[in-house]
């Protein structure tokens, strides 16, 4: 359908990220291969988040570096781009012009051809009010693609949708994923879409990078005994600390 | 017969039901032998009208005083504007000058006729100041308002798709704050004819408030009520006036 495009290669090296007294991440190292789609998971407030808004240049970080392409990471770029966990779509704009947002110079071309990847070319006269949630986030992803990015973020883009419409943008983002060949990484809380998209898992615990964990499934993945092993693996990573330490005994 | 067609016809007209009874209960009251001496009849002021239209008087007047109204809208407004858009966009600026001004909000305005009266005389200066005075605040403060509750996501959403400070300006927090500027703009037209109404009591020689003023010196009753109506009116139409700007610059609002 499009030329592959390759994503950029991401080198995370010694990186902290504290505000004033608060530590949010200490010490992160990290390599992703151009191409790699990498899931970070961990518990709420564990820095996640921050990770992935460091690596957009929306932070600053307080030690270490992150080089994207070779290069040193010094602000916001449009090689990456960042898909939020709410849409945030400009409401006084129809949804085609939101998209065109993304592209580079506003192309209409490039526009037109983001919103038929993800299938919403027939809403592209609508108002974003009118939309459902899980269309909405869709023209969010059409927006972010729609300047060809080499790496995309994601964080938490699925939260806040139904389960089923979470099923569905989970296949939408593995398809593009593969035929544009993009860095990609998503932050979320749901073990089981880290493990059905993700080839690395990476668990960030007390700051810091607890395991990293490669997910050895032939795509497309079906949920099934190998992604329950995976689930499984990471959940007790994630959890491991809570029953070691917490004593819940009355 | 089609109920339901016949219902949406007569629909429009319903709002008007109550004004058209008070016109008929007027009416009743200044029949003769009612005793009434301070009501003028509606036909009277009818007459009237038709009378003032004639020689050219009620247009004269009605242009004067729209014309007070419109420059003390103008000034007021754009300073309004251009203050709120400096505090709300500038922390150093918000941090000294908003204060000051939700200080000033605090005053009545009429409280500052007499010394406006004093510092502008009473021509016609001092009418379009004192309507710009009043019209400032509720434009500040809904302008101010709408620019810092801005959803800070999409300055952020803006960053990232690498959009510049005009752009994120145009863009993002002009259309956000719209709704409210409008919403202070609606305001500040109440207060435009409470202040001109005001201020064309203080000494005149045209305009609405003058006729109201001479008719009370001659007892004419008629022509009191007649420049009540045309407040009125006026009010009116300035209200339709800002429903249309809503729906034409507001599109996209959920309804």
């Amino acid at each position: 359908m499009e030329e592959k495009q390759n994503g950029y290669g991401i080198k995370i090296e010694n990186l902290s990220k504290n505000y004033g007294p608060l530590m949010i991440l200490n010490d992160i190292n990290l390599e992703i291969k151009p191409g790699e789609f990498v899931a970070v998971v961990g518990k709420s407030g564990c820095g996640k988040s921050t990770l992935l808004r460091l690596v957009e240049g929306l932070e600053v970080p307080s030690n270490g570096s992150i080089t994207v392409n070779g290069v040193a990471k010094t602000g916001v770029d449009s090689n990456i781009r960042f898909v939020f966990q709410e849409p945030r779509l400009l409401p006084w704009k129809k949804v085609s012009e939101n998209v065109r947002l993304g592209s580079y110079g506003h192309d209409q071309e490039l526009t037109q051809r983001a919103l038929s990847s993800v299938g919403l070319m027939d809403k592209s006269d609508c108002w974003p009010h009118v939309l459902s949630g899980g269309q909405r986030q869709r023209v969010s992803l059409a927006r972010a693609l729609a300047g060809q990015p080499k790496v995309l973020l994601l964080d938490e883009p699925l939260g806040a949708l139904d389960a089923l419409t979470r099923l569905d943008m989970q296949q939408l983002i593995e398809k593009l994923w593969k035929e544009l060949g993009f860095t990609a990484i998503i932050v979320t809380h749901d073990v089981g879409e880290a493990v059905k998209l993700a080839d690395r898992v990476i668990i960030i615990d007390e700051h810091k990078v607890r395991q990293d964990i490669k997910i050895q499934l032939p795509r497309p993945r079906v949920t099934g005994n190998d992604s329950s092993y995976y689930e499984k693996i990471i959940l007790s990573h994630i959890m491991n600390e809570d029953e070691t330490s917490k004593d819940y005994s009355i | 017969m089609d109920w339901k067609k016949t219902g949406n016809l007569l629909k429009p007209l319903v709002p008007w039901l109550i004004p058209a009874l008070i016109i008929i209960l007027w009416y009743l009251t200044t029949l003769p032998g009612m005793n009434n001496t301070l009501m003028p009849s509606p036909d009277k002021v009818l007459i009237r009208t038709v009378d003032m239209i004639g020689n050219g008087q009620l247009l004269e007047y009605i242009t004067v005083s729209a014309g007070r109204a419109g420059k003390g809208l103008l000034l007021g407004g754009l300073i309004g504007l251009l203050l709120a858009f400096m505090t709300g966009l500038n922390r150093g600026l918000d941090l000294t000058l908003n204060t000051t001004i939700q200080m000033l909000r605090t005053i009545p305005v009429l409280a500052a006729i007499s010394l406006m009266i004093i510092w502008f005389g009473i021509g016609e200066r001092v009418k379009v100041y004192m309507v710009a005075f009043g019209v400032f605040f509720p434009i500040y403060i809904n302008t101010y308002h709408g620019i810092k509750t801005i959803d800070k996501g999409l300055m952020e959403m803006g960053r990232v798709y690498g959009l510049s400070k005009v752009k994120i300006l145009t863009e993002i927090i002009l259309p956000g704050a719209l709704p409210s500027i409008l919403v202070g703009f609606k305001l500040s037209l109440g207060t435009m004819w409470l202040l001109l109404i005001a201020s064309e009591q203080i000494a005149t020689d045209a305009g609405i408030g003058y006729m109201a003023m001479s008719a009370r010196e001659l007892m004419q009753m008629d022509k009191i009520l007649l420049s009540i109506i045309l407040y009125a009116i006026l009010g009116k139409l300035s209200d339709a006036a800002a429903g249309f700007l809503d729906r034409k610059l507001i599109r996209w609002r959920e309804v």
